[in-house]
């Protein structure tokens, strides 16, 4: 910082006693040091932007401080003189980066003539060093430099938060390198290629996996010491595992043998940061979100016209008119049923269709929610998904950005090359152009040949003076007037009779008015008729006059050698002109030809009278000019445009992503992609958000001028390693780092921001209602209403909300087991295969959720033996978070946790037990120990089951295992 | 000086290297430093001129030479589906280049027959609000390179006096307004972030900040100093700024004064190879200022301590001072240059040229002169490193 000072009267300087002494010493090191006073005047002098001058506190001076003016190479120390009339030079130093530094934190500009004197004794009467003018304008560069410094770019809070953030976010990154460690590998003997459908350059082989142990499916590998062969397995079958790499890989690099190694990307670390960075800089599109996120302070909600396209309740409605006037973020709460997907594509379709300046962005943390809603997005509205290939939903694959751009080449590619074939004429067309302009030209120089001829030859044979011969000329002028006067008759009747057509498709009602006038024009039409008739009658005899006058001259003259002459030589040129008339007529012909496909010539009549056929022609020529001119462009753009189509598809993305009305993307996705990276959003709707950590919502949230959350705080929370809370010490126990690593941003805010920016949605249409009411009660305070009647039809299970209940079974046989791999519990395994069994004979669409990985391997392993089907089983089986946003007929869910300790584990989340059990749109089948489960030592997960077995027991089917084994039968 | 790495994307080793084998200079000492930028918020009428995508170009391509004017004759014309037309015809109306005519039909403004002429999509900003960036000494515009805010920090003077190991440089002189009209005269306008068109500039706030930088003070062979000076931007010598730091007298002085006596130079490496476990090792001074230590091969380690193998023949950056670590074990050297190698045919895809490149750069900092691909195979065969010679084989 710098503050100007002009001192108007000369400031006189004058040596101090050791400055010479002082200046000899120090230039034998720094020859750049001045000489003496005179030069250093010389310097001060030469910086006529002014000097820079600082204050430095000094004991030696009255005032307290010294002075330190600056050249551009040394530093030159002042002390005022007592009667404050001249300063004292004391002292020269070499100009070091320590006092850039000093002068980068603030300094005074100071103008002033300087002038050396060599004794303070002859600085004049009267003269002012300038001291307090310099000092006060120092001191109030002191006060705006703490100002400045006391005012940082961000609140403390603020920078708080952010720097959470970081901290968590560094100690994830640092968990995922030491996990990565530890994780096993897999050898690989061949390799081959595969021929898996693909619609992005990227590699794809397949990898014979030696000594048993093969990678997940989805699980990211590369191979051994390649960073560049990067990628995620696709399919794993028989010990072969395909990889698709996340770019081209070159087969000859591809080592034939060696090892996949699980792999960790670094992006998500890398985004998540970045979009903290951008915070930091205050650089995010959304500009108030540290304002919303850390200070629970928002901006108003704009009205906005904007009408759904499907009928929405009230809540619904309601969150889409926030959702399309918030300013910076809004929240919408969707329990299980509640159509938060309908909610969010209306939304998305309002934006799209005019209610949005922007582009929307749909984001969530896994493919599956993001894909949910980019499905049910309406035709009118043009979609983009950027993601992996392999991880997105079929529903939703039509929108890749890859396959949308391949089909989108491919469509044009096949359609133009059709249209350019079409054009192909055109260029043959414009040379018979130039070749008819040619041809027409020939014509009348036919015609004039003729004419010429013609002339001659009457001239001749009136030479030769016979009588008939001025009875012919009399005769041919009275026809050629009577064709005239005809002509003009004949387009008058037309034109009467044109005009009564007219009149005749009138109105009824506006007959009395009209009649009158239709009557006159039928006499006057009849009339013209009549004279035309006449005028027919009279040319018909003239002619035939003329005709027996030209025949009584043509047997008195063509003996006439002159005459004979003439008239060979007529006949030749008439011959001549027909000859030129075919010629043009079939350059015409031609050019319809070349045209035919692009534009429709119309046929010139080749029997019409010679003159009329050569207006026609010229006429066709003329119009034919500027149509070819455009159909020529035409054909190059269009031929141009189907080359470059076919260059790389890649080309079409970025074009693609910015005519998208909505781009969809996972979190990290949104940022990580680079298609999208640079890009910027009006909105972001993030779905799921209940399940997302503030770190991971950040990344869509600052790309976006503003934000919706939809979620659901009651279900799956997001989820934190534990071994995460263990990198962080203490700090984990902290209240602000637990808030941003183990709840997510949905659930930080709801209760904080004021009900103008949260809407619950509460109208539920999925479960049956006794299912409903017990989850309302439970976990949304009774505030869940369903609007939905399901007839209940089950043969087993006389009520929606049924439990069967193990305890029935010998403690031994009822017990959960501990195995290496987690939990699991045969008798509930059992039972449970079992029901999923008989529903799925009964062809019901049916889920089965278990709690623990093991548990689930054991369910999937007795069901492979009794469904042949293994993707039905696959995707029919899974832990709960597999399922949070599904739904289906019949959800099967079983506990696991049997045990004399009544420990419950992890089902201590409650809200774990909320998705599963509202998956269910017809039948929920609970299955486990309920003796124990009745006395958890858990008091929540206690208190649940207290409320679930009342509502069991008053509204529900409590049955004993054996009871259902016995209705159901053993599987064969 | 260890916040250096915070602030700067590589470490300063690698800006030593560029200065020594990149410019064949002798570095002698490195300064961690902090240059005055100003930041001009600018507003002004602007037309930036980007490269049409494929989809736009045609469809103006369309109007302006085919005579078609509507949404559904372009889409059939083109075989494109007619909701992304729209879609593009609302952008292309949205950044001035498509109108409606009084018929309906759509026709190109005066901007889009421009474009449509140039083959370059305009657009014209107005009330465009922008930060551009001037030197703090003569006001010259910093280059486009110094823009891309995902590496190049601006430091606020709060932040610079909190940059641990950096040194503010200080300037007096204050934003030349002029420069804002004189923009206009650029011919390079990509190369300093200058948009197609800039009328009517105005200033509207200037913000001194702080660009981090290494400014290397070194030896050309026949004498003479440079100050070559790494931004955050690259790790190689930014030219504008070296000329910058060569030409204000203020740096030049500072930076010539800066002379930390040999005595306490010598300390501070003998005391660091101590940490290092390296005892009785007597770094020698060159003339021009810097420093050299010769190890014995024991000393390095394909990696981990005493020294990873990389380091050889590389520097280390002691402060201020500048050493050079140096082993006579030429197969040692050898086989330095070829860990080099490896790992950067590793990383990632490497063309021959790439290889060669560094090939020679390395070559000459291990003592080996400019060695050629066929010479950097031999060694790889020599030394028995096969999955080298396999990656020089496969090169393109």
């Amino acid at each position: 910082m710098l503050k100007t000072v002009d001192l108007r009267a000369p400031v006189f300087l004058v040596p101090g006693r050791k400055l010479h002494e002082g200046i000899v010493k120090q230039r034998r090191d720094y020859p750049a040091l001045p000489g003496g006073l005179d030069e250093i005047v010389a310097n001060l002098s030469a910086r006529r932007d002014g000097v820079p001058v600082t204050f430095t506190p000094w004991k030696g001076s009255d005032a307290g401080f010294s002075v330190q003016l600056t050249t551009y190479a040394y530093v030159v120390r002042l002390g005022l003189s007592g009667r404050g009339d001249a300063y004292f030079v004391n002292w020269v130093a070499p100009l070091r980066l320590r006092d850039h530094d000093e002068l980068a934190k603030g300094c005074l500009l100071v103008r002033a003539v300087w002038r050396p004197v060599l004794d303070i004794r002859q600085v004049p009467q009267g003269a002012d060093a300038g001291w307090n003018g310099m000092f006060r304008a120092w001191q109030q560069l002191q006060t705006e430099l703490g100002n400045a410094t006391g005012a940082p770019q961000l609140n403390a809070q603020h920078a708080r938060f952010l720097d959470t953030l970081d901290r968590l976010n560094d100690a994830v990154h640092r968990l995922e390198h030491e996990n990565a460690d530890q994780l096993p590998t897999y050898p690989y003997s061949t390799v081959e290629p595969v021929g898996e459908r693909r619609y992005s350059a990227a590699g794809m082989y397949r990898f014979h996996v030696v000594g048993g142990v093969t990678p997940e499916p989805n699980a990211f590998v590369q191979v051994r010491g390649e960073v560049e062969q990067r990628g995620h397995v696709t399919r794993v079958t028989d010990g072969k595992v395909t990889v698709r790499f996340d770019r081209p890989v070159d087969w000859a690099r591809l080592a034939q043998q060696g090892e996949l190694t699980p792999t960790m990307t670094d992006v998500a670390y890398a985004k998540r940061r970045d979009a903290i960075a951008l915070l930091r800089a205050r650089q995010a599109r959304n500009s108030s979100l540290l304002d919303v996120l850390v200070d629970h302070r928002v901006q108003p909600i704009d009205q906005v016209n904007a009408e759904p396209g499907e009928e929405l309740d009230r809540g619904q409605l309601a969150a889409f008119s926030k959702s399309l006037g918030v300013r910076d973020l809004v929240i919408v709460l969707g329990p299980p049923g509640t159509g938060k997907t309908r909610t969010i594509t209306q939304i998305a379709r309002a934006h799209a269709l005019g209610a949005g300046p922007g582009r929307l962005l749909v984001a969530s943390h896994t493919n599956r929610a993001v894909d949910n809603v980019l499905a049910k997005l309406p035709r009118d509205v043009m979609v983009v998904r950027v993601g992996n290939e392999s991880k997105i939903d079929p529903d939703a694959r039509q929108f890749l950005l890859e396959r949308f751009a391949a089909d989108l080449r491919g469509q044009v590619i096949a359609t133009t090359a059709d249209a350019v074939g079409r054009y192909a004429g055109v260029p043959h067309a414009r040379d018979w152009h130039a070749e008819l302009e040619r041809r027409i030209a020939k014509l009348d120089e036919a015609f004039a040949t003729e004419e010429g001829w013609r002339a001659e030859w009457i001239a001749r044979r009136r030479i030769v003076g016979v009588p008939a011969q001025e009875k012919a000329e009399r005769l041919a002028a009275r026809l050629a007037e009577l064709e005239r006067t005809a002509a003009g008759a004949r387009s008058k009747a037309e034109r009467l009779s044109q005009r009564l057509a007219r009149a005749r498709r009138r109105l009824p009602v506006l007959a009395f008015l009209t009649d009158a006038v239709t009557r006159r024009r039928q006499r006057r039409l009849a009339t013209a008729n009549a004279r035309l008739l006449a005028l027919g009658e009279e040319a018909s005899t003239t002619k035939q006059a003329l005709d027996q006058a030209e025949a009584e001259v043509d047997l008195a003259t063509r003996d006439v050698p002159a005459v004979r002459d003439a008239r060979a030589r007529l006949d030749g040129a008439v011959r001549e002109s027909a000859e030129r008339r075919k010629e043009a007529i079939a350059a015409a012909t031609a050019i319809a030809a070349a045209l035919g496909p692009v534009l429709p010539v119309p046929p010139v009549d080749s029997a019409a009278e010679p003159g009329a056929m050569r207006q026609a022609l010229g006429t066709l020529h003329a119009q034919l000019g500027p149509h070819l001119q455009l159909l020529t462009a035409r054909r190059a753009v269009l031929a141009d445009w189907h080359e470059d189509v076919r260059g790389a598809t890649e080309q079409l993305h970025p074009e693609l992503i910015r005519y998208a009305d909505v781009v969809g993307a996972t979190c990290i996705g949104a940022a990580s992609r680079a298609e999208i990276a640079d890009e910027e959003f009006d909105l972001t709707i993030v779905d799921e958000a209940g399940q997302i950590a503030t770190a991971d919502v950040l990344v869509p949230l600052v790309r976006a001028r503003r934000a919706v959350l939809v979620g659901d705080h009651r279900q799956l929370p997001p989820i934190v390693e534990l071994e995460v809370l263990a990198l962080l010490g203490e700090a984990a126990h902290d209240p602000a780092v637990q808030a941003l690593l183990q709840r997510s941003t949905l659930e930080n805010l709801v209760g904080a921001l004021p009900a103008s920016h949260v809407e619950m949605l509460t109208q539920q249409r999925r479960m049956p209602k006794v299912i409903a009411d017990f989850v309302s009660d439970t976990f949304y305070d009774g505030k869940l209403r369903t609007m939905v009647t399901r007839v209940h039809d089950d043969d087993v299970f006389a009520s929606p909300l049924a439990f069967v209940d193990l305890s029935d079974l010998p403690e031994a046989k009822r017990r959960e087991r501990s195995t290496g791999q987690g939990r699991e519990n045969v008798a509930e395994a059992r039972l449970l295969s079992r029901l999923a069994t008989h529903y799925h004979v009964r062809g019901k669409e049916w889920a089965l959720i278990v709690p623990y990985a093991a548990q689930r391997r054991l369910v999937v392993s007795i069901l492979q033996e009794h469904i042949p089907d293994q993707d039905v089983v696959q995707s029919g089986v899974g832990t709960v978070d597999s399922f949070q946003g599904g739904e289906r007929d019949v959800i099967l869910y079983g506990f696991t946790r049997s045990n004399s300790a009544a420990q419950v584990g992890f089902l201590d989340e409650l809200r774990r037990a909320n998705v599963a059990f509202t998956r269910a749109k017809q039948q929920l089948v609970l299955v486990g120990d309920l003796e124990m489960l009745l006395r958890a030592r858990d008091t929540g997960f206690r208190e649940l089951m207290r409320k679930l077995h009342e509502h069991l027991l008053a509204d529900g089917d409590l049955r004993r295992s054996a009871e259902i084994w016995h209705g159901i039968g053993e599987l064969a | 000086m260890s916040a250096g790495k915070d602030l700067m994307p590589y470490r300063k080793e690698r800006a030593l290297e560029d200065t020594a084998f990149g410019h064949g200079f002798t570095p002698a000492r490195l300064f961690p430093l902090l240059l005055p930028v100003w930041q001009v918020d600018v507003r002004a009428t602007t037309v930036d001129g980007k490269p049409y995508e494929l989809i736009d170009r045609y469809l103006e391509r369309g109007i302006a030479e085919c005579g078609l004017g509507a949404v559904a004759e372009l889409a059939a014309f083109f075989a494109l589906d007619e909701v992304l037309v729209d879609r593009a015809v609302r952008f292309l109306t949205g950044i001035g280049h498509l109108t409606g005519t009084p018929d309906g039909r759509l026709a190109l403004t005066e901007l889009g027959r421009d474009s449509h002429r140039d083959q370059v999509r305009y657009v014209v900003e107005r009330q465009d609000r922008r930060k551009l960036y001037f030197d703090g000494y003569t006001s010259r515009p910093l280059t486009r390179r110094h823009y891309d805010a995902g590496v190049v920090t601006f430091l606020t003077l709060a932040e610079a006096r909190a940059a641990d190991g950096f040194r503010l440089l200080a300037t007096t002189k204050g934003f030349r307004r002029e420069t804002l009209t004189e923009l206009s005269g650029y011919r390079d306008r990509e190369h300093y972030n200058l948009p197609h068109r800039l009328d009517r500039p105005e200033s509207l706030s200037e913000e001194c900040v702080f660009l981090p930088v290494y400014v290397i003070r070194a030896v050309r062979p026949g004498g003479g100093i440079r100050c070559l000076t790494y931004g955050q931007a690259a790790d190689t010598a930014d030219p504008e700024l070296s000329e910058l730091c060569e030409q204000a007298p203020e740096i030049q002085a500072a930076l010539a004064h800066e002379n930390t006596s040999e005595e306490e130079q010598r300390t501070r490496i003998t005391n660091w190879l101590e940490r290092k476990g390296l005892t009785g090792h007597r770094p020698v001074r060159f003339p021009h200022g810097g420093w050299q230590v010769v190890l014995p091969s024991s000393a390095f380690q394909p990696s981990g301590p005493p020294l990873p193998r990389a380091s050889l023949g590389s520097f280390a950056a002691l402060s201020t001072t500048v050493v050079r670590i140096w082993c006579e074990d030429k197969e040692l050297r050898e086989q330095a240059l070829l860990d080099r190698v490896e790992s950067f045919v590793k990383a990632r895809r490497r063309s021959a040229e790439e290889v060669a490149a560094l090939g020679a750069k390395v070559g000459r900092q291990l003592g080996s002169g400019t060695i050629d691909l066929p010479a950097l195979r031999a060694m790889a065969v020599t030394a028995g490193r096969d999955a080298l010679v396999s990656s020089l084989d496969s090169l393109n």
